[in-house]
């Protein structure tokens, strides 16, 4: 009896929620997207990914990115898939997921591993996790440098999820963003999620080796290469968070890289995953 | 009545903003004293050897510039990416007796540059202290100049001053502007300062004519991208400033004098009245 309860009372606190985005008129249709949200969150298939929810909120996170079931997605930077499994079921049929990689030309060794060629090896890495699943988006990568030219113009949404420190690192946000900027539709909106740094961090810790960057550094960033932010949500917040981790954000979870101590471990499991910024932008003309 | 009292504040606020912004504009264009310009900035300005480049000073205004930045006779100054060395002739006058003028180049190996573009850069760099050194009078051994491919250790946080002159867009558009600006950043003193002049784009110009491209950038970009490389902006002059300039020529800064990039005979004149961009002077200092 208790856990249709709480789904009730999760779907009567999101629609609200929804609702002051848009007009009345739509009203009925947001309801079914918190619907259908809940069902793709509840899938066995999401079982392992679960435990991340309550950090990472990906229907509220999505829901503040206006992403809707039938359209076209970007996925930046898809990595090991988390919001591929939200979005691919949750897209359905009528839309379409895109994987989008870094142009590594230019990029070390391990990035030419892990993120080249990802027009044929993601969609073959993706396939196992939507295995007896139907209603599914089709699944589609490239890498930013041989993305075809008649996808411009035609995207929705493009999500960057805990990617822009890395873009930032390997000085190609500039050239990326770009690639971006020409893959959205006029009226296209692109979400971040960014671990968040303090505003009086020492440059030294914000040069995106420790995945932490400053909400100003990301929004003027990305303002600059032809976006205008649209508004800033702290659903991805984590007020327990100093930001200030020696080896950066991946000392705590879900990695909770190289912390042997288990009194250590324990306090950086009490933080949870870390502070982040959550930011929508618009294409400006 | 309703309405008006709810408006009638925020009119008063716009015009309370509005109107400093306003007159600091117009009185910059007044011939008038500079401020804080002092002796030896004074002469090297007034040098003879500066007659040939003085027709543009009406436009760049050297002194006001290079007091706004700051820049005292006794100083380290890196001049980055020199171009046509008119502010390195001033600059050599000005530091060659007491201080220190080093010419600064692109890392030619950014990948921005094909092979001959690198070459000229080298050999930009190689015979900066005798260009100086020629337009000057002084000995070729008060100047000196490096690419930034490899900042040598001994020269790293040596420097006072940097100075970014029309620069900004080709390091936006050519994407090494980030790799660039660390590495001045490193040759910085702490507490050291970068000083940027560039042509000013309206706010609400298009994205594509803020790209670089067209030699504008937009304020708030600049800011803010020297913000994110470790800088905390320390304020704006309107030495440059030029209301006359819209600023949205289709082909860009180049319109302008002093290039006026196929411009008909019949425009010049019209060109000439405007006169060079309306630009930024922006000054940055480094922080911790």
């Amino acid at each position: 009896m208790r856990r249709p309860l709480l789904a009730l009372s999760a779907l009567a606190l999101s629609v609200p929620l929804a609702v002051g985005y848009h007009a009345p008129l739509e009203a009925k249709d947001k309801v079914s997207d918190a619907q259908a949200m809940a069902v793709v969150l509840a899938n066995p298939s999401r079982d392992a990914d679960r435990v991340r929810d309550q950090y990472r909120h990906p229907a509220e996170t999505l829901a503040f990115f206006k992403v809707r079931p039938g359209m076209t997605v970007v996925d930046y930077m898809p990595s090991g898939g988390w919001y591929t499994r939200v979005l691919v079921p949750f897209l359905g049929e009528k839309g379409r997921y895109i994987g989008l990689n870094p142009d590594v030309s230019n990029l070390g060794d391990n990035w030419k591993k892990n993120y080249s060629n990802a027009r044929e090896t993601f969609p073959v890495k993706a396939q196992p996790w939507f295995s007896g699943m139907s209603g599914l988006a089709p699944v589609q990568a490239w890498n930013s440098n041989d993305v075809p030219g008649d996808l411009n113009g035609k995207v929705d949404r493009v999500i960057v999820m805990r990617e822009v420190h890395n873009l930032w690192r390997q000085d190609i946000m500039r050239k990326e963003m770009t690639v971006i900027h020409g893959l959205l539709k006029e009226d296209g909106l692109l979400g971040i999620e960014e671990h968040r740094a303090k505003d009086k961090a020492p440059v030294a810790y914000l040069d995106g080796s420790k995945g932490y960057m400053r909400t100003a550094d990301v929004i003027a960033l990305v303002e600059a290469c032809g976006f205008q932010l649209v508004g800033k949500s702290e659903i991805n917040a984590n007020k327990k968070d100093p930001a200030n981790h020696v080896r950066g954000v991946w000392m705590l979870p879900p990695n909770l890289s190289g912390v042997t101590d288990p009194a250590e471990k324990a306090k950086l499991i009490e933080i949870g995953e870390s502070d982040r910024m959550t930011l929508l932008f618009r294409k400006r003309k | 009545m309703r309405r008006i009292s709810s408006t009638f504040p925020m009119l008063i606020a716009a015009l309370a903003v509005a109107v400093p912004l306003v007159t600091m504009g117009f009185s910059q264009l007044e011939a008038k004293p500079a401020t804080g310009v002092n002796a030896e900035l004074a002469a090297a300005v007034a040098n003879p050897l500066r007659d040939k480049d003085r027709p543009r000073d009406q436009y760049r205004r050297p002194a006001e510039t290079l007091a706004f930045f700051q820049v005292a006779p006794d100083m380290k100054v890196g001049e980055y990416a020199p171009g046509g060395e008119w502010y390195s002739r001033v600059l050599g006058l000005y530091l060659g007796p007491k201080g220190k003028l080093v010419g600064l180049y692109f890392d030619p190996t950014s990948g921005a540059f094909n092979e001959a573009t690198q070459k000229g850069i080298r050999d930009g760099a190689a015979k900066y202290p005798a260009d100086v050194a020629a337009a000057t009078g002084l000995p070729a051994e008060r100047f000196s100049a490096m690419t930034l491919e490899k900042v040598p250790d001994s020269e790293k946080g040596t420097f006072d001053r940097i100075l970014i002159m029309r620069m900004m867009h080709n390091l936006n558009r050519w994407n090494i502007a980030d790799r660039e600006i660390k590495a001045m950043r490193d040759l910085l003193k702490d507490g050291g300062m970068i000083g940027i002049e560039q042509h000013r784009a309206k706010p609400n110009a298009p994205y594509s004519y803020t790209d670089g491209s067209k030699g504008y950038l937009r304020e708030k970009d600049v800011i803010a991208f020297m913000e994110m490389n470790g800088f905390t902006f320390v304020g704006r002059s309107q030495a440059n400033a030029n209301p006359k300039d819209p600023a949205n020529w289709p082909d860009g800064v180049w319109t302008l004098p002093p290039v006026m990039r196929n411009a008909k005979d019949a425009d010049k004149a019209r060109l000439q009245a405007i006169g060079e961009t309306d630009r930024m002077t922006l000054l940055f200092r480094k922080r911790p």
